[in-house]
């Protein structure tokens, strides 16, 4: 597999690592769900392709060379064989196609993500965490065991011209955001998000009380101020700390 | 890890390959359960059938802890209770009459498995059961049984309340006491047990705000259940082989 290096361009290559990376950080903090959920990337120079992880993978495993290289079709342009999952290729080519801003997008099955989506109540603006996702995050509801292509028309329509998260109705989350590192962030940050809120809610049910939240303005002010944060290429800053941190304790991700 | 069971001499060469292969399976459940912290001290128990091999069936030695489970160290018995083979170890009398109850009753089912997660005595001890909340609970959805509790599993009678509580059903919860999990497989019972547990904490995390659920309605759930199934007693995309390199990275000591 190591020759899939040589057969990408830099920025291609940079993709990938940065992607496999991504999938170590998020098995590291328990949001796989074994090898059942997807992370994708657009490749940098090639904008109607994007890389997925080979389905059966643990995400412990997953290698730069190991993601496939697809389209919104599922054609392989690299011929690695490896397998892909059609819910896979449906959701993510959804957001890559409808949203040209995204570059990364990370789907999760996490016990607080499922609970959450299957609660009929939003994702409220309760911390500074949670309103970064402030009028920014989409509902989509759960339509079919059986993948059908054109959901992605309604993903699209759900997700909208700002959103940047998406709750998926009885079913988890999908983070999307304008770089790699920038998704991690958002991913980790949604999640911590709907699991602060379980326990608020469940806390606050219990005693009789409810949530305290800041006015509407505070909220969307807290939002745009997140759009600013997220709109400068200088946030992933903070990317190397995470490589660090990976290459440590295993640097395969690279490979 | 320092394991003396470990060092045991392998049964491989005084078993068929049919039982090896089934023995090296069961191992890799237990350790599995251990890793994503699915046990209970020694207690609680993984089976499996012996392919070409009457009613027996493979079982933990009582005793050891799941990540101390090899391959060879795996306990066979009969339906009748009889150890089979070459045994350093015994089984545990309520762990058999659990497991013996299936294995009699389903011969379409290979490997039976039962836990006592925090989650899943929670969740048994709920009278509205499991819930089709999610894509993870929709696929018990009219699959799953439930069983009531009649004391420590001692007595063999309860064996026959057993099967005719689980009927058809792969999944039964054990009303005050745990999970039962099973499948054609040994790979087919650890997805099914790896979803029903995250199905489960799902539904306390959802259940505990008070507030209104996200129901899917009974005809929705009827319809999905009628359109085809993926065959997950060998699903080549489960993530299984792989779950399985992780598994020797830390410690392969189970495969022996």
């Amino acid at each position: 597999m190591t020759d899939i290096r040589s057969r990408v361009s830099e920025a291609e290559w940079e993709a990938r690592v940065n992607l496999a990376a991504v999938f170590r950080l998020a098995a590291k903090h328990d949001l796989s769900d074994l090898a059942l959920t997807h992370f994708s990337a657009r490749v940098p120079d090639e904008p109607d392709r994007f890389l997925l992880n080979p389905y059966g993978l643990m995400f412990e495993e997953i290698t730069a060379s190991s993601l496939v290289k697809t389209d919104r079709d599922g054609g392989d342009p690299l011929e690695t064989g490896s397998p892909l999952n059609a819910v896979g290729i449906m959701l993510h080519s959804a957001v890559l196609d409808a949203r040209p801003d995204v570059a990364c997008t990370a789907h999760t099955h996490t016990a607080p993500g499922m609970a959450l989506a299957s609660l009929d109540t939003e994702l409220l603006p309760i911390s500074q965490t949670a309103m970064a996702f402030h009028g920014r995050v989409g509902y989509h509801d759960w339509e079919s065991r059986e993948t059908d292509m054109d959901e992605r028309e309604r993903l699209a329509r759900d997700i909208g011209p700002n959103g940047r998260a998406l709750v998926l109705k009885n079913h988890g989350l999908l983070a999307a955001g304008p770089s790699i590192p920038m998704t991690w962030v958002l991913l980790f940050e949604l999640e911590r998000a709907c699991a602060s809120q379980l326990d608020a809610m469940a806390a606050a049910h219990a005693a009789g009380t409810g949530l305290d939240m800041p006015p509407a303005s505070v909220c969307e002010k807290t939002a745009a101020q997140f759009d600013e944060f997220l709109a400068q290429p200088a946030r992933d800053n903070d990317w190397p700390a995470y490589l660090e941190m990976l290459d440590r304790d295993d640097p395969s991700y690279r490979d | 890890m320092p394991d003396s069971h470990a060092a045991d001499h392998s049964m491989q060469d005084r078993v068929s390959p049919e039982e090896w292969a089934v023995r090296v399976d069961l191992a890799a459940l237990y350790r599995l359960c251990a890793r994503h912290g699915m046990t209970d001290l020694t207690y609680t128990h993984l089976s499996t059938r012996v392919p070409g091999d009457g009613d027996a069936f493979l079982l933990n030695p009582y005793g050891l802890l799941f990540d101390q489970v090899t391959a060879s160290n795996l306990v066979k018995v009969d339906t009748e209770g009889n150890l089979l083979g070459e045994n350093r170890h015994g089984v545990n009398a309520a762990g058999f009459t659990i497991h013996s109850a299936v294995h009699m009753a389903r011969p379409d089912l290979a490997c039976v498995a039962h836990t006592h997660t925090r989650t899943g005595i929670a969740l048994a001890a709920l009278p509205q059961g499991l819930r089709p909340l999610n894509q993870k609970a929709m696929q018990f959805h009219g699959r799953i049984a439930y069983h009531d509790y009649e004391g420590i599993a001692f007595d063999l009678d309860e064996r026959e309340r057993l099967i005719a509580d689980m009927g058809d059903a792969d999944v039964m919860v054990l009303k005050n006491h745990g999970f039962l999990v099973c499948g054609r497989s040994v790979r087919e019972a650890w997805a099914r047990l790896y979803d029903l547990e995250k199905a489960a904490k799902t539904q306390m995390l959802a259940e505990a705000t008070g507030a209104p659920l996200a129901t899917l309605s009974d005809a929705f759930l009827d319809e999905q259940e009628r359109r085809p199934r993926a065959n997950r007693s060998y699903n080549p995309y489960d993530g299984w082989e792989s779950q399985l390199r992780l598994l020797d990275q830390a410690d392969s000591s189970w495969r022996h």
